[in-house]
């Protein structure tokens, strides 16, 4: 049985949705729904926040689906709704942590760092050694503290694998500003997953594995 | 300069610049080319490259490890149904 909002769209002028249409619309932008309560729980850093993020998506996208247009990327356009209804509901800049004083952190941070007294390279056991100590919940954590919007262009890429030109759609924004944001947010993810590495004694002080 | 191939040939500051487009796999088809000729030649770059890809991996395996509740999915079933 499919709601009010197929009857609304059946009766359009535009383009008029069959049964089958809707069920299929309902159907694929539920497949996506995983990666986008784990996307808003790494966004909004709770589970409850969370959720009203998520279920205000979908009644949004439910609400507009005569504005997709079928063909189209299902999937990008879920994820622009559910940037727009984070940025709307739980943008709170004060409470974000600043970018400014990390900034200016090296690339390659990590790989420096843990290769620093290796003569300046790792070797491949030492490679996997030192990425295979790092448990999902210092990933996470590390994430956690990247600031949002450096941090939503790290989860739309590596975690999502949506390529620059899509993120650049669903954020908004130049793909220079994409790239950008990737960079940065990066570069503070490495700083972050060495201070955890370091909290829980992965590496020594003198960033020894 | 070009190596036989006629394959632009590029340094480890070049390709360290290209890293993220070439593990994002944001690069043309001659970028690719040339960076995985220098990747063949050094053996540093190599490492670094491969660490990166790794780093990704990890961030990738960690967040993606989560799925919705199933009380959510019940919630977003009937509203589809409303």
């Amino acid at each position: 049985m499919i709601g009010r909002w197929f009857r609304k769209l059946a009766g359009a002028t535009e383009r008029k949705w069959t049964e089958e249409d809707a069920a299929r619309f309902e159907e694929e932008a539920l497949s996506h729904l995983d990666a986008l309560y784990r996307t808003a729980l790494r966004m909004t850093r709770q589970p409850q926040d969370a959720e009203d993020v998520v279920q205000e998506t979908y009644v949004k996208a439910f609400r507009f689906a005569d504005k997709f247009r079928p063909g189209t990327n299902l999937r990008a356009w879920l994820f622009k709704i559910l940037t727009n209804t984070f940025l709307n509901q739980y943008h709170k800049a004060a409470n974000e942590p600043k970018a400014s004083s990390l900034d200016e952190s090296e690339e390659y941070y990590l790989y420096n760092q843990l290769a620093s007294d290796q003569g300046g390279k790792l070797s491949e056991s030492a490679e996997d050694q030192a990425l295979s100590r790092f448990i999902d919940v210092d990933v996470k954590h590390a994430l956690d503290e990247v600031p949002e919007q450096f941090r939503l262009a790290v989860l739309l890429h590596e975690v999502e694998g949506f390529n620059y030109r899509e993120i650049a759609e669903i954020t908004g924004v130049p793909i220079g500003t994409v790239m950008s944001r990737l960079s940065r947010g990066r570069k503070l993810l490495q700083r972050s997953l060495w201070h955890y590495a370091r909290e829980a004694g992965y590496v020594k002080g003198d960033g020894t594995l | 300069m070009k190596d036989n191939d006629g394959v632009q040939m590029i340094d480890c500051k070049e390709a360290e610049r290209r890293l993220h487009r070439y593990v994002d796999r944001e690069l043309s088809d001659h970028e690719v080319v040339e960076v995985q000729r220098h990747l063949e030649v050094c053996e540093n770059c190599r490492m670094r490259f491969r660490f990166e890809a790794g780093l990704r991996r990890l961030v990738k395996n960690a967040a993606q490890n989560e799925s919705a509740p199933q009380s959510l999915r019940e919630r977003i079933r009937r509203l589809g149904r409303r």
